[in-house]
């Protein structure tokens, strides 16, 4: 991947700067409450930014990053029952999400479309069957339910989860940059528009997507490691739940789907969200579905799009053009 | 010992070709919504268990049996069908088919949570007297209501069949999904008929779902479950190929009967899942279709 | 002949975005007339039947038909009004037989009720069409398909009759059969009539209308035009 470096100077100072005030924070004495907005803000972003790379700029419109999460989750419980310290079960989570978005997509590339989006909604539901029926360590749980408690995280702090999640959190967002300010996001924006024709301009579409797919996978693999160390348990039916495409789905497409600082805001919203509406628990899917479908209908290229006064938006160009 | 595995498996191979007729009813509505308006929508699983609760609903506080509900449920579910077709999905293609997509995602979650709200995450299940009998054919035992859901899909099957090849309207819904522009050019108001071919499928969701409700328990997130089923039995059959799917029904009604008695009733969903990733990864265009 | 005008184009202007593909076109059609458009690929033609069939709405300009304002109104109420074309390509509905694609032709409320009237004019038209009736439209050769775009076309009763590339594909024998039979009908419907091939077109038309790169660079009578050395620049490259 070559860099175009020259792109990049100037852009990173605000960002430093406020990497370094995050993750001074905690130790200023900000109260729990904006660290735990804030942790939960840095795993969503990390997310939205990789849900972002696929769809919004690599064309893939991926319905199953609960599949990387649950699975980074997981990972995580496996290599903490078996001893060994939770860190390496994070990145040992980002791993195994990794090699499983390698194995899938020669199947799942294969198909176009909305097939492919069908298909990547089948992968986290079977993956909840399989962690249903399967438990991977341990013996059989008293009084039912698959779930599992993570171990060995005795003595990490808040503080520890927190500047974890800020650093994947940075990460993603210095992934982001970079990739597309590479070759790689040259190709990926000629497959996004058309894969058909990406490939007859020499664009080896599989592999460039196949990049995409598995950086992301990694991402979210080790954002959802993070995620369960925070929270400290797991359950199939919560992991791989649709909730977390919800989530990123909301995130992305608020924020502006294919512009690259669509994701912070959409994060910062859908952390608001989730607090505002943690009164109302069981109404909140409903609104979140409300403001998908008015978002959609009336702001399609998110708030980002709108500020950026018609950031080009997919969607728009396709108008255009007429491809539907 | 294979004539004693053969004994076995009749039961379930009877039952699964029977509970064809489910996911074929299932499919044909998503598939007509496919053909015309080339959308995948994603909520029509959690439509088909609208029309579940519908008819819990009826059962329990109006006393009415759920197959006599259908007489209410098929024409509210085809306005309700025409009006998200007319107010919602039509604006979002005109923004784009990926927005259509997550404006039914966005739907699949209102509906979701609304049954949540409304019915609580409990299992529910349309248990009237004759959903629990089964009756015997030699060795075979099949339940009542597997018989209807064959009986469901054939009646579905034949009605679309000669709704479509008789009517002026069927006619325009196929010439709408074989060639957009020149079906405007015969006249067609194209945008009545995405409305017209939504509630329609909205009707057929209607008794797919009093089926699915006689047929297995359900919760707010059935849904997603049968989309996924139905997306394969789709593509199985072929798009444009109503013998197709209704093969592609029995086959899916097959591969969980029967893997349900290999892997036992939990991993019955499972065989389903893998059996349709394989399909979308190998069959892109299904084996009937063009 | 009488000179009862039914189609006027009054100088539009049409755009795609904001790319400009026709300007100050004008175009009048009368009532029992045969007129050819004439020009080659990419000069526009298509997207003038575009704007008078409502698919696209001109950017200035109006369009009138029978006397009433058409300019906006949606290509169903256009169709619905008496004008039916026959798209470039012919655009035959592929998995549905011939019947069934002559049957749908008549689909408005007006044309329904004289569905087998319709039917019987197209069969003693294309014969060949009756013979093939129940065989899908996509099995059909190009003569018998642009045969059935026609005939699906007069399904609908129209006063005006647009075909747009007739001879498209067609072997030379096939334009000339359905050429004579177009012949058979000048009488009871207008025929408008979009052509590459100048030569044949000319023959049967009453009055014609040049196109060039999105304007109208020539008109009139048939037999003035005949001459004109534009006529014969109009589509370099195709044998005179």
């Amino acid at each position: 991947m070559r860099l175009d470096t020259s792109l990049l100077r100037g852009r990173w100072t605000p960002l430093v700067i406020a990497i370094v005030v995050l993750a001074v924070l905690p130790v200023a004495g900000a109260p729990a409450t904006w660290l735990l907005y804030l942790f939960l803000f840095f795993v969503y972003l990390a997310m939205a930014n990789m849900w972002n790379l696929l769809a919004g700029y690599s064309g893939l419109i991926c319905l199953s990053p609960a599949a990387f999460i649950g699975l980074g989750g997981y990972t995580l419980v496996i290599i903490t029952w078996s001893g060994l310290p939770f860190y390496l079960g994070i990145i040992a989570g980002g791993i195994v999400a990794a090699i499983f978005a390698i194995i899938i997509a020669y199947p799942l590339f294969r198909m176009r479309g909305i097939y492919f989006a069908i298909g990547t909604l089948v992968v986290p539901a079977a993956l909840q069957v399989v962690f249903l029926l399967w438990r991977p360590v341990g013996g059989e749980l008293h009084g039912g339910g698959a779930g599992y408690m993570v171990k060995g995280l005795t003595g990490i702090t808040t503080t520890d989860t927190y500047w974890m999640a800020l650093a994947i959190a940075a990460i993603s967002v210095f992934l982001m940059r970079v990739i597309l300010n590479s070759k790689l996001g040259l190709g990926l924006a000629a497959i996004r528009d058309n894969d058909e024709t990406a490939g007859s301009s020499g664009i080896n579409v599989f592999r460039t997507k196949l990049y995409s797919f598995v950086i992301a996978a990694f991402v979210m693999g080790i954002a959802g490691g993070v995620f369960y160390t925070y929270q400290g348990y797991i359950e199939p039916n919560s992991a791989f739940n649709i909730s977390w495409l919800m989530t990123l789905l909301m995130a992305t497409v608020i924020g502006g789907e294919g512009i690259e600082d669509g994701p912070i805001i959409g994060a910062v919203i859908v952390v608001i969200l989730h607090f505002l509406l943690a009164k109302y628990a069981g109404l909140s899917l409903l609104i979140q579905g409300v403001i998908l479908v008015v978002v959609m209908l009336v702001v399609p290229q998110g708030i980002m799009g709108l500020i950026r006064g018609g950031g080009i938006h997919r969607s728009v160009r396709k108008l255009i053009t007429g491809r539907r | 010992m294979t004539l004693e595995l053969l004994t076995d498996l009749a039961t379930p191979i009877t039952r699964g070709i029977l509970l064809g007729g489910l996911y074929v009813v299932i499919a044909l509505g998503l598939s007509l919504v496919f053909g015309v308006m080339k959308l995948i929508n994603v909520a029509h699983g959690d439509l088909v268990i609208f029309s579940s609760y519908f008819a819990f609903f009826a059962m329990t506080s109006l006393g009415v049996d759920p197959i006599l509900s259908l007489g209410m449920s098929m024409p509210i579910m085809f306005g309700i069908g025409f009006a998200i077709q007319k107010y919602i999905l039509n604006r979002s293609f005109r923004v784009s088919m990926d927005a259509s997509l997550i404006v039914c995602f966005g739907i699949s979650l209102i509906l979701e949570n609304v049954y949540q709200i409304i019915w609580t995450p409990l299992s529910r299940g349309l248990t009237t007297g004759y959903a629990l009998k089964s009756f015997a054919v030699g060795a075979v035992n099949i339940p009542l209501v597997y018989l209807l859901d064959f009986i469901a899909g054939l009646a579905v099957m034949f009605f679309l069949r000669e709704f479509l090849g008789r009517t002026y309207m069927g006619k325009a819904i196929k010439a709408a999904s074989q060639d957009h522009r020149a079906a405007i050019l015969m006249g067609i108001n194209t945008e009545r008929i995405y409305g017209f071919a939504f509630g329609l499928a909205m009707a057929f969701a209607a008794v797919g779902g009093v089926c699915l409700g006689l047929t297995f328990p359900f919760t707010p997130t059935s849904g997603p479950q049968f989309l996924i089923i139905a997306m394969g039995v789709v593509i199985l059959g072929g798009l444009g190929s109503m013998l197709g799917t209704f093969i592609g029904g029995m086959i899916f009604g097959l591969a969980q009967c029967v893997g349900g008695y290999f892997f036992g009733v939990a991993a019955q969903m499972l065989v389903a899942y893998v059996l349709v990733f394989i399909i979308l990864a190998a069959i892109p265009r299904g084996l009937f279709g063009r | 002949m009488s000179q009862e005008m039914l189609l006027r184009v009054n100088d539009i202007d049409v755009f795609y975005g904001s790319l400009q593909v026709l300007w100050d076109i004008s175009l009048v059609v009368n009532k029992g007339e045969y007129v050819a458009v004439i020009g080659a690929n990419g000069s526009g033609k298509s997207t003038l039947f575009g704007a008078i069939l409502g698919e696209v709405h001109p950017a200035k300009g109006s369009i009138g038909f029978k006397g009433k304002d058409i300019t906006g109104l949606t290509p169903f109420q256009i169709v619905g009004l008496g004008i039916s074309l026959v798209p470039e390509g012919r655009r035959l509905f592929p998995d549905m037989t011939v019947l069934e694609n002559l049957i749908i032709g008549s689909y408005t409320r007006k044309a329904r009720s004289r569905r087998e009237e319709s039917l019987g004019r197209v069969y003693k038209l294309f014969p060949r069409l009756e013979e093939r009736k129940k065989q899908l439209a996509k099995t059909l050769s190009g003569g018998e398909r642009q045969m059935l775009a026609i005939g699906r076309g007069l399904m609908s009763n129209p006063t005006l009759l647009i075909i747009d590339e007739l001879s498209l594909g067609l072997s030379p024998i096939a334009i000339n059969d359905i050429y004579e039979s177009l012949k058979q009908i000048r009488g009871e419907v207008t025929i408008l009539l979009v052509e590459q091939n100048v030569q044949r077109s000319l023959k049967e038309a009453d009055r014609a209308y040049v196109m060039e790169a999105g304007h109208i660079v020539l008109s009139g009578k048939v037999e003035n035009l005949r001459e004109e050395e534009r006529i014969r620049k109009a589509y370099f490259g195709v044998k005179n």
